[in-house]
Order: structure tokens, then sequence, then C-alpha cells
């Protein structure tokens, strides 16, 4: 599952693969693996309790979750991740994900991870309506990751790449 | 006299909540008063009726003379407590309420209106004694008698603006020779900010302790105090923290000080509830700052050291009893008091509005929660952000600061931000401990109190964790809309 969240600085992307979590702020990406952190899920059926975690120093995280708004409460401190609006951008945009414009399907991945972009060159090719559609790169870049394969069918607004952005005066 | 009847609670939130609990203690019926936004609160389901004020913001409401005293009218309420705030320093109000027979649970109007006056008050209790901040406040503005009367203030001094306010126009001067230039530099400050360059002079106070007495008076005459609250830790002037016994300090300086505080409260033939506050220099030197004639918001800290009910204390008063003891009584332990806020820290603790998802204290039977707010409550922005008021109480001071942190590390508010992290940084600083902080602790120290000890990926890392855990399939996590 990919989250994108709104901080004080900026929107944060969160990918959720099983139990590995992927943090991109900005231009720095930080891993976690959830059995590093957490030792035991406490499912509780009263409503009117908070769920609980005990995590793997002993300590116990307290969450709530309340429409597109998650609140924590571990060890004294109190934190909320809030859902971002979803966002369109399309060209000049600035963020290292690449989302699916449109539900379809990907034709063509033209590009690896590791290889350099000018902006404009094409990343990946996706057929919607019978149309095909390059998803170009918005700016100099470099490839991070590639989240589909080819032949893979996609929602709109999901991660499609994830892109490193290469400052003009390095290249 | 004959007893009070029903008392009108002309307040809100948590003092409401306090009073209304002790008036049901003795058997006196209440009245809430409540404005728009307030109607389903806490306190308006506490008291035995409730009356709409209307309006929403405090002007339209709980600041209005005329409504209150209607909602007295026709309710039949033959007394009315005025908590803290709004009301409760209005002198006009307490007069209205006497002409209408309605007793005021406070001073009497002269006394209120006596100390109201922060110049006029000062003036008034140095006649009787007690040491107030010296200073030059006089018309003359010529650089040799501010020679002369630096001289008999003693260096350091503060030279203010007399038409001053927000630090302008302010110079510290430690010596003879920064006076002429500090005063020059002062005055032209004060008339580029204020087009007023009069300036007036103070004694500095290094390193200030914000020390206060808890008074109580009667009719017949007798008053006396009933220990001491050091409420050093502010925020611009904001009290944070409230404790008793003040750390650090010696019988022979509590004592005249309790002295001089009595002696302030003698001087206005002083009944009821009331706080004289000190401000208390380095080496022991003290000096008059306000009296409040009214209860403090942190008077549970002195309840919970002597075991007296102050809100009952001030309805015998009211009704013309004696005080229940003539002495002062003995202390027991220590008490500290931290005042939670719905209000970020890390935006310059601006106000933080909205729902309270969630709200949970810990249960010891050495902790007290004065709270207006429950889980569902809203903070609005029309009056004060405090959620809650959260006293401790230990057999010693390091006990009372132990047990303070933890029950703040097990206090959940989800909702609004809150200044619950910051109270835990500033509780369990080494100054604290030590008790060696000053009314300037907080300002000098802002950077370090809010730091966080979970790192920001981590608490997005642990959002989009549990966001995904249960999305499908979790029927029990309540949605409070």
């Amino acid at each position: 599952m990919d989250y994108l969240f709104e901080t004080k600085n900026g929107l944060v992307s969160v990918y959720v693969s099983g139990s590995s979590v992927r943090v991109r702020m900005g231009t720095n990406s930080n891993s976690f693996q959830l059995e590093d952190l957490i030792k035991m899920e406490h499912r509780s059926l009263d409503t009117n309790s908070l769920q609980s975690v005990t995590m793997k120093d002993g300590s116990v995280l307290k969450y709530l979750k309340v429409r597109n708004e998650i609140f924590f409460h571990w060890k004294g401190e109190i934190w909320s991740g809030k859902l971002a609006e979803r966002s369109y951008e399309g060209a000049g945009q600035t963020s290292p994900e690449i989302k699916s414009p449109m539900p379809g399907k990907v034709v063509q991945i033209s590009t690896e991870v590791g290889k350099e972009h000018k902006q404009g060159e094409t990343l990946l090719i996706l057929e919607a309506m019978k149309m095909e559609n390059a998803v170009k790169a918005p700016y100099p870049c470099r490839v991070e990751e590639i989240r589909k394969l080819q032949g893979d069918l996609v929602q709109q607004d999901e991660v499609l790449i994830i892109l490193h952005r290469i400052d003009s005066e390095k290249t | 006299m004959k007893p009070i009847q029903k008392i009108l609670i002309a307040n809100r939130g948590e003092i409401a909540v306090r009073v209304i609990r002790t008036a049901k203690k003795m058997g006196i019926k209440t009245v809430a008063v409540y404005s728009d936004p307030d109607a389903h609160s806490l306190f308006v389901q506490s008291a035995d009726e409730a009356f709409s004020l209307g309006g929403t913001d405090a002007r339209s409401s709980y600041l209005d003379v005329e409504k209150v005293i209607q909602a007295c009218l026709e309710t039949g309420a033959d007394a009315v407590h005025p908590g803290y705030g709004f009301l409760s320093e209005n002198t006009d109000f307490a007069k209205k309420l006497e002409k209408h027979g309605i007793r005021f649970i406070g001073p009497k109007p002269h006394a209120i209106e006596a100390m109201g006056d922060k110049i006029g008050s000062r003036m008034l209790v140095a006649k009787s004694g007690v040491p107030v901040v010296p200073g030059y406040e006089g018309a003359s503005q010529e650089m040799s008698v501010f020679k002369k009367e630096a001289e008999k203030i003693g260096y350091p001094i503060m030279a203010k603006a007399s038409a001053g306010g927000g630090g302008k126009g302010m110079r510290r001067i430690d010596t003879p020779e920064e006076l002429e230039p500090g005063i020059l530099s002062a005055k032209r400050e004060a008339l580029s900010a204020f087009g007023d360059d009069r300036i007036l002079l103070e004694k500095y106070i290094i390193n200030p302790r914000h020390v206060e007495f808890q008074i109580f008076g009667d009719t017949k005459g007798n008053i006396i105090h009933l220990h001491e609250r050091d409420c050093s830790l502010q925020r611009r002037h904001q009290k944070v923290v409230e404790e008793t016994p003040a750390p650090n300090y010696n019988s022979e300086l509590k004592s005249k000080m309790s002295d001089a505080a009595v002696m302030a409260a003698k001087a206005v033939q002083y009944e009821g509830a009331g706080t004289v506050e000190f401000i208390l220099g380095g080496s022991g030197e003290f000096y008059f700052l306000e009296m409040n004639t009214r209860l403090q918001v942190e008077h549970p800290v002195t309840e919970m050291t002597t075991g007296l009910d102050l809100v009952e204390w001030q309805i015998r008063v009211c009704q013309g009893e004696s005080l229940p003891q003539i002495k002062t009584p003995p202390q027991k332990g220590h008490a500290m008091e931290v005042r939670i806020y719905a209000e970020d820290p890390k935006e310059g603790f601006l106000p933080s509005t909205g729902r309270i998802h969630h709200l949970s204290f810990p249960t010891r039977d050495y902790l007290r929660i004065d709270s207006g707010v429950v889980s569902g409550s809203e903070i609005t922005m029309f009056y004060d952000p405090m959620i809650a008021k959260l006293i401790v109480w230990g057999e010693d001071r390091i006990t009372a600061i132990n047990r303070l942190i933890e029950c703040l590390s097990e206090t959940i508010v989800f909702g609004p931000k809150t200044n619950l992290q910051f109270l835990q940084r500033l509780v369990s600083t080494k100054e604290f401990a030590e008790g060696n902080v000053s009314t300037h602790f907080i300002a000098d120290n802002e950077p370090e109190l809010l730091s966080d000890k979970t790192k920001e990926e981590l608490k997005l890392a642990l959002a989009g964790a549990f966001f995904t855990s249960k999305e499908p399939n979790n029927p029990w996590v309540k949605e409070t809309t």
C-alpha cells in the first residue's frame, strides 16, 4: 500500500509492503522492518478503548484511526499522520513518485533502475481506452525503483516509478 | 445570615465543574450558565440546572453582566461563584449582585477595586510596610534625577518606557557608567515605538522566582495564610507549573513573606480567598507584585497538601461563618500542578482547536484531574484552550516530580495538539529537579524543551504500517465523528 501523508515539511510518501515500510521525505529514504519494532498486536474488541501494540522493547504503543488520520501514543509522545488529499499533478510535478494518471495497463517499460533520463524522456507507456500514453520524466532524474511490470493493470494514482532528481548543474 | 441555597456558577469548564463538586457535597443546589458552543459541556451536565446565556464568544456570554444577573433572577440563585477570569474581579458585577440581594462569593467590591489597580495597590500595600519593587516613576526626566534615583534603587536597574510593552524601550543597566547611554537609547526606542519617550526606572531582579501566598479572610477580621505556591515556571507570564512547598525556601524567608502577604490582605480588610504574589530575587529579596482577589487556577496544590477544600471555605465565609481554622494548618508532602493546553508548542504555542477524539488519564490515588472536557468534546477558538489540570502529590518533592512525569507520559489526548510532551520535558530537567529555575527558564531553554525522542521517519513508518494493518477488517475501531 502507498500512502501520502501531509507533514509540516510537505508531503511524505510511505510505502508498505508486507512487513517492510519505506518512508520518503524529500530526497531521503528510510526503510523499516516491522518485525524489528513490533512484538505483538493486541486486538481489542472494545470499541471504546484504543488499539494497542507491544513493541520489541516492551513498551506499549496505542493508536486510534479517525477517518483519514491516525493518532499514536508511545513512550509519552503523541503524534498523528494525516493522509494527504489526492494530488493530480501532471507536468511540472516535483515529487519523486510517478503516478498513473488514469486506470490502465502498463504496455512497455522503457527504462531500468539506475538509468538516468533528461526531462521529457519516456519512462513507460500506459494503455488506456485503447490509446497509448507515454509517461515522461518530469525533470532530470535517475530511476530509483520500478513498481510495476509490463502487463500490470494499474489504478489511477498508483505509484509506477520512483525517481531521484538530478540537479542540473551536476549533470 | 441564612445559609446559601443555590449557587450560580458564572464560569465554564474545569473550574465550573470543580465548584459544582463542592456545592453538591455541601448540599447546595447549582446552576450552570452557558454560551451556545458550551451547550453540551461537562459542566452544564454536572449542574442541577442549566441556563442558556446565548452568544458565542466570552463578551456576548460569560462577560455579559446583565445576562448573568438575569440568569440569577430567573433561576432564583441566592449566590454567585465567579470562578477565575471572566467576572471574578469585576466590581460592577459584584455591586449589582449586592443590590439584588444576591451574594457574591468573593471579597467585598472595595477590596477588588483597591487590588485591581496595579500601581495603586503597590502604593497601598507599601504604606502597610510590604516591600514593593523599588523604582522611580517621577515626572522629571532629567539625567541628574535619573542618576540620583538609580543610586537609591541600586544596580542593576531596568529602564522602561512609561508607555511601554512588548519589551520595546527596555534596557538593563548594570553600572552607573551605562546609565546615560542606556536611558538615551531606551528613550529613542520608546519615542519611535510609542511616540512617547518618558522612561521609568525599576530594580532589575536577577533570576527572579514567582512565589505567592494563599490568603483567607473572614467577616470577623481573621486573616491567615495557607502557605506558599511557587509558580516560577512561566511562559510569557502564563504559569505552566505550580507547586507547594516552594523548593529551596527556608523557613525564615517563608515567615517574612507570609507576614507580608497577610499584611497586604489586611490593608484592604480582605474577606474570602485571595492570593498575594511576590517576585523573589536570588539573594532572598522579595517584592509585592499584585494581589488576585479570587480563587486561583493553581489552588489544588494547596488543597492537596493541607487537605482543605478552598471552595468550601469560600462558601462558608460568604455565609458569614468564621474561618474553619484561625491558624495556618500544617502542610503534608509536596504537590505539583501542570496545565494541559490544546496548543502546538512547535508552532509558537498557538491554540489548537478541534474535536478531542480520545482523552484518558492514568488513575492513581495521588493524582487529581480537574477537567472540563471528555472524549468527544470540542476545543473551540472562543475560550481558553485548557484541557485539564493535572495535580500530583508525593511524600517529598522528588517523589512528586517522578509521579508527575509518569502521569504525564500516560496521559493521552488524540485530536488537538497539546503541550503534554513539552511539560514532560520541562519537569524532567535537572534544573527543575534541583529547584533551580527562574521565570526566564522556559524562554531560555525552548529548543531543548521542544525536542522529540521518536524520529519523524519512524513516526510516519508506523502511521503507514497501522493504516494498512486492519484496513479491510476493522469493525472495532470506532469512528468518533
